[in-house]
C-alpha cells in the first residue's frame, strides 16, 4: 500500500497521521464489529486506539507496522471491553491464541476494502427492480409488509425478489464467502 | 451455475416449499414460528443444507457489514479526531498546579488552614472535572465541532462550550457561552441539556442558533428544526415551548422569556455568511453587518439610518460588502483604530 511509505519512514505527523486514519478507521471499526457486535462502541475503542497512537507518536518505533499494532490494540481493546461489560456471550466464544494466528495482514485487507467493494460491485449488478427491493430491505430496514406496500405488489413478490437476490449474491461472492465464514464465526 | 440443492424439497407434503425464499425469510427476521421450524429440520437433515444456510447467513452479514462501513462518514470521525487530539494538546500546558508550598510554620492559622484545604480542594475538583470534560474556545474565527454523541456545534468567534469527554447514561449536559448553531443529533432517551447560567436549553434532536454571549441584553434562540424547551434557571415557572421557525427571547434585566415568530432572516448568516436584505433600513444592515463581521461600526450621519436598501451578500468579505454599499448610497468609509465610520448624505 502507498502510505506505508509516508508513516513507515521518520516521524508521525499531523499530515500522515490523517492518512493513517482515514485509511484505516473502517476497516478497523469493522474488525472491532467481529467482537463488540455494536457500531457505536466498536467507533469509540477505535478513536481511543488512535488518540492514543497520536499521544504517543514520539515513542512508537515507526518501522513496525503501525497496521499491525492498530488491529492489536483495536484487538486488546475490544477483549477489555467485553470483560468490562460482562458480556459474557461474546467472549466465550473467544480464544487469544486466535490473535496470533489470524493473518491481521492478509485478512484485514480483505475484511476492509476488498469484500466491501466485490460486495458493492455484486449488489450494483442485480437487476434494477430487484436491487431496489433488496436495498429497501437490508438497507433501509424496511419489512416484507413495508415494501409490499410502497410498491404496490404482493408480499410474495417481495420474498420471491429477495431470495432471488441472495441467490445471485452468494454465486457471485463465493469465493469471498469462504473467507467471511472464517472470519466471522463469531457471529449470531 | 447449477445448484445441486436444486430442488430442495423434502416430502410431498412440502413439494411446494422453496427453501431458498424460507431462508431469506428467516435471515430477514420475516419468518413465521412455523417457517423457522421447517428450516431448522432442513437444516438438520443434511451437511449440504447446513453448508447452504451458513453460506446466506454469511453472506447477510458480509451485506451489512458493507452497509455499516459505507455509514462511516470519515470526515465527520475525523473532526471528532481532531478535536480531541487539540485537547490533548491543551492538556500538555495548563494543569500545572505544583505542589510548591511547605508548611514550614507550625504557627499558620487556621484560617489559612481552612483557606489552603479550600483551595486544594477547589483545584483539585476543577482539575478532576478538567480531566473529565473539555473546553473548547473559539477565537476570533468561527469554528466546527463535534460532541461525543455527534452532534454538530458551530461557534460563532469568541464563544466557549464545555462539554464531557463521554456523555453519561441518562443525559447529555453542557455549558455554553456566546453564540453557536447546535445539530443535536435525535435520541429520545437520552434530554441533550444547555446551561448557559441563566437560561438552560432542553432538546431531543434539533437545530437551533443560541446568541448567549455575555455582552448582550437578551439570550436569543432561534429553532431551524424539530422542538426546544427554553428555562430560566432563576425562575423555575418561565418556561416556553418553541417549535420549527419560533424564536425565544430571554431578557436578562427582568428574567422574563418570551416566545415570538422569527422575522429575522439572516438569523444564521454568521454562518452561511449569505446576507439577505429586503427594503431593510440602512441602520439594521449596519447593526446585522456589525454581528456577522464582527467589526464595530460607527454611523455619523444620522440621516443615513432610515435608508432602505435590497441586496443580497453572498459569501462576501467585509470589503466588497462595505464597497458595494459605499458605491449604492455614495457613503464615505474611514477606518480608525479598528472602528468603521460611516459618512454619506442620506437619501
Amino acid at each position: 500500500m502507498g502510505e506505508r511509505k509516508n508513516i513507515s519512514k521518520g516521524k508521525l505527523d499531523k499530515v500522515s497521521f490523517e492518512h493513517l486514519f482515514r485509511s484505516y478507521f473502517s476497516p478497523l471499526c469493522l474488525f472491532g464489529m467481529k467482537y463488540l457486535k455494536d457500531m457505536d462502541t466498536s467507533k469509540e475503542i477505535v478513536h481511543d486506539v488512535f488518540v492514543n497512537v497520536w499521544s504517543k507518536r514520539n515513542e512508537l518505533d515507526l518501522n513496525k507496522s503501525l497496521k499491525t499494532y492498530l488491529f492489536t490494540s483495536v484487538y486488546n481493546r475490544s477483549l477489555n471491553y467485553i470483560r468490562d461489560h460482562k458480556k459474557l456471550k461474546g467472549l466465550e466464544e473467544f480464544r487469544p491464541e486466535q490473535l496470533e494466528q489470524s493473518p491481521f495482514d492478509a485478512s484485514a485487507e480483505l475484511e476492509g476494502k476488498e469484500l466491501q467493494s466485490q460486495i458493492q460491485k455484486a449488489i450494483e449488478s442485480l437487476p434494477e427492480r430487484t436491487r431496489k427491493i433488496f436495498v429497501m430491505n437490508r438497507f433501509e430496514g424496511l419489512k416484507y409488509k413495508e415494501i409490499a406496500e410502497e410498491l404496490e405488489i404482493s408480499q410474495k413478490t417481495v420474498e420471491a425478489q429477495i431470495s432471488s437476490a441472495l441467490k445471485v449474491l452468494r454465486e457471485k461472492l463465493k469465493n469471498y464467502l469462504e473467507i467471511a465464514i472464517l472470519l466471522w464465526i463469531t457471529f449470531f | 451455475m447449477c445448484e445441486t440443492y436444486e430442488p430442495l424439497r423434502m416430502s410431498p407434503k412440502e413439494k411446494n416449499i422453496d427453501y431458498h425464499v424460507l431462508i431469506a425469510k428467516v435471515l430477514a427476521k420475516e419468518a413465521t414460528k412455523e417457517e423457522i421450524n421447517i428450516i431448522d429440520h432442513w437444516i438438520s437433515a443434511s451437511e449440504d443444507n447446513k453448508k447452504l444456510f451458513e453460506e446466506y447467513k454469511s453472506l447477510i452479514m458480509a451485506v451489512d457489514m458493507e452497509k455499516e462501513a459505507r455509514d462511516i462518514d470519515l470526515d465527520k470521525e475525523w473532526a471528532i479526531m481532531k478535536s480531541r487530539m487539540d485537547t490533548l494538546n491543551v492538556k500538555k500546558i495548563s494543569p500545572s498546579i505544583k505542589s510548591g508550598y511547605h508548611l514550614s510554620s507550625l504557627r499558620m492559622n487556621y484560617a489559612a488552614a481552612a483557606a489552603m484545604v479550600f483551595i486544594v480542594v477547589f483545584f483539585g475538583l476543577k482539575f478532576i472535572r478538567s480531566l473529565n470534560s473539555i473546553e473548547f474556545t473559539t477565537g476570533a474565527l468561527a469554528e466546527q465541532i463535534f460532541l461525543p454523541d455527534s452532534s454538530k456545534v458551530n461557534l460563532n468567534a469568541h464563544s466557549s462550550i464545555v462539554y464531557p469527554r463521554k456523555f453519561s447514561k441518562n443525559e447529555r449536559k453542557i455549558s455554553f457561552k456566546g453564540e453557536a448553531y447546535f445539530e443535536v443529533t435525535y435520541d429520545p432517551e437520552k434530554m441533550f441539556s444547555i446551561n448557559t447560567d441563566e437560561v438552560l436549553i432542553e432538546v431531543l434532536g434539533t437545530s437551533f442558533n443560541l446568541n448567549a454571549y455575555k455582552h448582550l441584553e437578551n439570550i436569543e434562540l432561534v429553532v431551524n428544526t424539530g422542538k426546544v424547551a427554553l428555562r430560566s434557571l432563576k425562575k423555575e415557572s418561565e418556561r416556553v415551548i418553541l417549535e420549527a421557525g419560533n424564536k425565544g427571547v430571554y431578557s436578562k434585566k427582568d428574567g422574563k422569556l418570551s416566545g415570538s415568530l422569527n422575522t429575522d432572516i439572516n438569523f444564521l448568516s454568521w454562518k452561511t455568511r449569505k446576507l439577505v436584505f429586503i427594503n431593510e433600513e440602512f441602520g439594521n444592515i449596519i447593526h446585522t453587518l456589525g454581528n456577522v463581521y464582527q467589526k464595530e461600526i460607527v454611523i455619523l450621519n444620522e440621516d443615513l439610518i432610515p435608508c432602505r436598501v435590497t441586496t443580497t451578500f453572498d459569501q462576501l468579505s467585509f470589503d466588497t460588502v462595505l464597497r458595494i454599499l459605499e458605491a449604492t448610497l455614495e457613503l464615505e468609509v474611514e477606518e480608525k483604530e479598528s472602528v468603521i465610520y460611516i459618512d454619506g448624505p442620506g437619501c
